[in-house]
């Protein structure tokens, strides 16, 4: 209750204008969207440059922000449309540049080697198990501790099916868990 | 054991993905031989990113900062929500097909007879016919559509 009210006066300061309250957002918000992006994206520079739009568009519509809903969960929303659509547009660039290329381009991977201060990579067997809108589940579930009833909410889809992808990724996590567990060296 | 497995396939055939989640989790909520097949939170957590590892560059806030001073928040604009939007045009889109489906199968009205209804003229009935005392002939007449008849003695 104390951190909803704390949120509404900070986003009737924003909304007046004040863009140091803003920046608290950012800095409160900015860890678990990045991790949430890196793990849909694969790519952490995309992932930066979607997390910076998702916050200037959640400025730009403050005014529409639901005093009621959890901020955080709103700035998911945005930032899984975003995620969403730049993996389509990817797709079908990947698609553009096969018809034009003589020889197919690979479809793309997640960069397997990190940056400077990139955090460490993703195993790639991941994106092959899960796709774009399950690693969404998987992030929300794991690192926020939401319930199938937040992730449909963020998601828009209904809460059933919120928690048919749960099911499906706790299943392939569990199988991926065990192939690593396999493919250890033994002692 | 068995059973997990018809429920699992019964779930996967089903068309829609809502009812699919419902089902499975049902059973899994009464079923701990499942339950124990999936992840627990902590077993996931090495396959994603940690809040903790990861934020924006140092660069990001000024670009952010100059980009929020451009554009300040939007009023909110009052907008049909596009839940209800799709809902109501879905709506209409099926009544106006039902209608249209409606009128084409229906089959097609015949032209108003002018004559008139059987009872009415079983109703109207003439034996015989006399003026001043003496057989007479009569003439009917029925004007189309007038919903009167005029008899005639001659």
């Amino acid at each position: 209750m104390d951190r909803q009210m704390n949120e509404q006066a900070i986003v009737r300061r924003c909304l007046e204008g004040d863009t140091e309250s803003f920046r608290r957002i950012v800095s409160d918000h900015e860890g678990p969207l990045m991790a949430a992006a890196v793990t849909i994206l694969g790519n952490r520079q995309e992932a930066e440059d979607l997390c910076q739009e998702t916050f200037i568009q959640a400025y730009r519509h403050l005014a529409s922000f639901d005093g009621g809903r959890n901020l955080r969960a709103w700035l998911y929303t945005i930032l899984y449309r975003r995620c969403l659509n730049s993996i389509r547009r990817r797709r079908r660039l990947v698609g553009v540049l096969d018809r034009l290329r003589a020889e197919p381009l690979s479809p793309w991977v997640p960069s397997r080697d990190p940056g400077p201060g990139d955090p460490s990579p993703l195993p790639a067997v991941l994106f092959e198990a899960l796709n774009a809108k399950e690693r969404t589940v998987l992030s929300l579930w794991v690192n926020e501790g939401f319930t199938a009833v937040e992730i449909a909410a963020i998601l828009g889809c209904p809460q059933g099916t919120a928690r048919y992808y749960l099911f499906n990724i706790r299943k392939k996590i569990r199988a991926l868990a065990e192939k690593k567990h396999e493919n250890l060296p033994k002692r | 054991m068995r059973t997990c497995r018809s429920v699992e396939l019964f779930a996967r055939l089903l068309p829609i993905r809502a009812w699919k989640g419902d089902i499975l989790e049902r059973h899994i909520e009464r079923c701990p031989v499942c339950r124990a097949k999936l992840a627990v939170r902590a077993e996931a957590r090495s396959f994603v990113i940690e809040p903790e590892s990861v934020s924006l560059s140092d660069l990001a806030w000024p670009a952010m900062e100059a980009a929020i001073r451009q554009a300040p928040p939007e009023p909110v604009r009052r907008r049909v929500p596009a839940k209800i939007f799709w809902r109501l045009t879905a709506g209409v889109a099926a009544t106006a097909s039902v209608v249209f489906l409606v009128v084409l199968v229906s089959p097609p009205t015949r032209p108003k007879s002018p004559i008139l209804p059987r009872a009415s003229i079983e109703e109207f009935r003439l034996d015989s016919v006399e003026a001043m005392g003496r057989p007479a002939r009569a003439l009917i007449f029925q004007p189309r559509d007038s919903g009167i008849t005029l008899i005639w003695v001659e």
